[in-house]
């Protein structure tokens, strides 16, 4: 099994969210994103919590994400939280 | 108080020990990270001990701002008793451990005495063991962390360990995070290798807590909006900190026979790399800035190496330093350096040295192993430091660092050994700026310009009113001046001290052009423990902490005044060409910016060493009381 692959199989469920897009080439792996939507679930800071899942390789810096399916689009906020905190303008949304 | 964990872990490997215990003293006091280690080491590491002795700790600390929103917020803290310097040791290293460490429960980790065969260290929430590591004892840095991912598959585990040098207790030896990030100076790599520590596997999944979780993030959202507007940032962006070759930027040139390195300078700007290597950039946790990058070389020589890298610290040591103007080999060293496990700055100033002893013939075949150390010679640069991390014949005398090196060759070889404090050197422009260069030799980690030094001479939009307001004197941005570069000096070994001990990258701040000030961290602190500091409360702090590692260095090593003065060459040397031609440090100027920044910091302007006022008035009575027991304090009545 390819070790990435099973990397992420193992506790993700889906690799796109219905209306965010990632554009992996601009991604710099900085997990921003992760901690925004931690802090949009629980108002704490950390990764645990989060919809959103980066996994970097640390040889070559090749990104691969997922969604879980706690994604709510950042229900009850003003943006995507998501989206606002990823400096690489990596996520946006599907228009 | 919010924003820790308010643990700390404790690790005897000696006595096969785990044990926890309240961390909260230790940061109410000292913040974090640096401040908190030097803290400890101070007070259970006896200075008279040999750093590879079991007693010395290995503490590695977060801050109340890692793994949170703040920006570049996943800096990793390493406090511990110098291998090379003899003094303290404190390093601070990027990626992604720092976070995953605190999200596993702990403020700090504190590792002890000698495991009795080859271990490492898995922190798995809260359930910390010590397991079996002789499958990969003896592999490289990227194999072993490859190795461990495989056996931690699906788990998103962070990974910190040493290489090859390391194990064989390397004085140039550090420790390196995912790959490619260092905890570099003071030859800490040696003192895990000494602990028969391979590597530290943390995962964790608890979140920070913040007192104002909803002020907290507003203050974040602020701080990445000045960033963003940061001169800095769209500079590291570019290129990170190579984004600055020109020319005119001062690189030292074949062990700093000469200051400038001319149009050659052009070859290995971050636009070359760029073009023929660079495939991604990369950020460390939670950074906009993402100053480090991703390259592959797909032909010539080193075809088929992929790594991470390269800071200007790299394109000095090993391109202009070295004399080799070839970017690719830049690259290939860093790699291997990151690979064995070897400190970057070391390892080029030990390297340096020879290539300079090679050319003067104080060196010759016969002691190199039948290497030619003739300037521009990438086979031999490279083979000396694959010896080093083997400590493979020649390389067992380069493995003791520059200044080790060179007592054990005498030969008159000490004229171009280029170390302050033990520590060798590795910068640009000594013999130009004036606050660099007294950063660089204060420095309480030996050297390197990551204490006191000042990023801002030469830097355009460093006006002297912008200087004057953030500093409270007006020529942070002009080189070549003394005035008031010993109050510049003692205004940044504050801030590092602080920023360190936060937990965050210093190059988000002023420090690298960046628009966050001591104010900005003061609110960040503020509303993520709920207690409220200001900048003169943070910079006390920051005073603090570099008086307790200024009194270990004089208990330890007896370092004074002397050993605060920079290599006889860069004042008997002057920079031979380009714009800065002519350029050298004065020693009656040095002389007088030394008394100046002693009176500033009220240290002994004789000795350099530390007074019974200072202390009293910095409420340091244990740090008083053990320079007084050793005859080490000076008395300002007498």
């Amino acid at each position: 099994m390819n070790k990435k692959d099973s990397k992420i199989k193992k506790s993700y469920e889906r690799p796109e969210r219905e209306l965010l897009k990632m554009d992996i080439s601009k991604c710099t792996g900085c997990r921003s994103c992760e901690i925004a939507c931690t802090y949009h679930h629980y108002k704490n800071f950390g990764l645990a919590g989060s919809s959103i899942k980066i996994f970097r390789d640390n040889k070559n810096g090749e990104i691969e994400y997922f969604f879980t399916n706690t994604c709510d689009l950042c229900k009850n906020e003003q943006n995507s939280l998501c989206i606002e905190a990823c400096s690489s303008h990596a996520l946006s949304l599907k228009r | 108080m919010k924003g820790y964990t308010g643990k700390m872990l404790r690790i005897d490997l000696s006595a096969n020990k785990i044990s926890t215990a309240p961390s909260a003293p230790y940061n109410e006091n000292f913040i974090g990270g640096r401040g908190v280690g030097a803290s400890i080491l101070f007070n259970h590491v006896s200075p008279e001990i040999s750093s590879l002795d079991p007693k010395n700790l290995l503490i590695f600390g977060t801050g109340p701002l890692t793994g949170t929103a703040a920006p570049s917020s996943g800096r990793l803290s390493l406090v511990t008793k110098n291998v090379v310097s003899g003094g303290i040791a404190y390093s601070n290293g990027g990626g992604y451990f720092a976070p995953e460490l605190k999200y596993a429960g702990f403020d700090h980790l504190i590792i002890l005495g000698k495991a009795n065969s080859p271990i490492y260290l898995l922190i798995d929430n809260g359930k910390v063991s010590i397991e079996d590591a002789s499958f990969i004892w003896g592999k490289d840095v990227w194999e072993t962390e490859d190795i461990i991912e495989d056996r931690f598959l699906g788990q998103d585990v962070q990974i910190l360990s040493i290489g090859p040098a390391g194990e064989n207790l390397s004085k140039t030896a550090c420790i390196i995070i995912n790959k490619a990030r260092a905890l570099g100076f003071g030859g800490c790599g040696a003192v895990m290798g000494s602990k028969n520590l391979k590597a530290i596997v943390v995962r964790g999944d608890k979140p920070v807590e913040a007192a104002d979780p909803c002020s907290f993030i507003e203050e974040c959202r602020n701080s990445f909006k000045k960033m963003e507007k940061s001169i800095g940032t769209a500079l590291l962006r570019q290129g990170g900190t190579i984004a600055k070759i020109n020319p005119n930027f001062p690189l030292p040139v074949r062990n700093y026979q000469d200051g400038n390195w001319g149009d050659k300078a052009l070859k290995v700007k971050e636009n070359v790399f760029k073009k023929l290597y660079e495939t991604k950039r990369s950020a460390c946790f939670n950074c906009p800035l993402s100053c480090s990058h991703f390259y592959s070389i797909k032909e010539g020589k080193y075809t088929g190496l992929e790594c991470e890298g390269v800071q200007i610290n790299g394109v000095r040591g090993f391109g202009s330093n070295l004399d080799v103007p070839d970017p690719a080999f830049i690259l290939a060293c860093n790699s291997l350096c990151n690979k064995l496990g070897l400190h970057i700055d070391e390892i080029s100033a030990t390297l340096c040295w020879a290539f300079e002893c090679f050319e003067k013939k104080i060196l010759t075949v016969k002691d190199t192993d039948g290497l030619e150390l003739i300037w521009g010679n990438q086979d031999a640069a490279l083979k000396l430091i694959e010896k080093i991390a083997y400590r493979n014949g020649f390389g067992d005398i380069l493995a003791e660092g520059v200044s080790g090196a060179t007592k054990i060759i005498g030969r008159n070889s000490q004229k171009y050994a280029m170390y302050i404090k033990n520590t060798g050197i590795n910068e640009g422009g000594i013999r130009i700026k004036r606050a660099w260069a007294l950063g660089i030799a204060t420095s309480t980690r030996g050297g390197g310009h990551l204490c006191g030094s000042p990023n801002s001479e030469g830097v355009k939009n460093i006006t002297p009113e912008v200087s004057q307001t953030r500093y409270g004197v007006s020529t942070a941005g002009n080189p070549i001046t003394y005035e008031g570069k010993a109050k510049l000096v003692v205004w940044f070994e504050k801030f590092k001290a602080v920023i360190d001990s936060l937990g965050v990258c210093y190059f988000t701040s002023y420090w690298q052009n960046n628009l966050l000030g001591p104010d900005d961290y003061a609110k960040l602190f503020s509303k993520i423990t709920g207690k409220s500091i200001n900048k003169e409360q943070l910079f006390k702090i920051g005073e603090q902490i570099l008086n307790i590692e200024k009194a270990y260095n004089t208990l330890s090593v007896g370092f004074n005044r002397e050993d605060d003065f920079p290599p006889e060459r860069f004042m008997n040397e002057p920079v031979k060409s380009g714009s800065f031609k002519g350029e050298y440090i004065d020693k009656n100027s040095w002389n007088k910016l030394l008394d100046e920044y002693y009176s500033l910091k009220e240290w002994d302007v004789k000795s350099g060493w530390q007074t019974d006022k200072c202390l009293e008035d910095l409420e340091l009575a244990e740090v008083k009381k053990q320079l007084e027991k050793a005859g080490r304090l000076i008395k300002t009545d007498e």
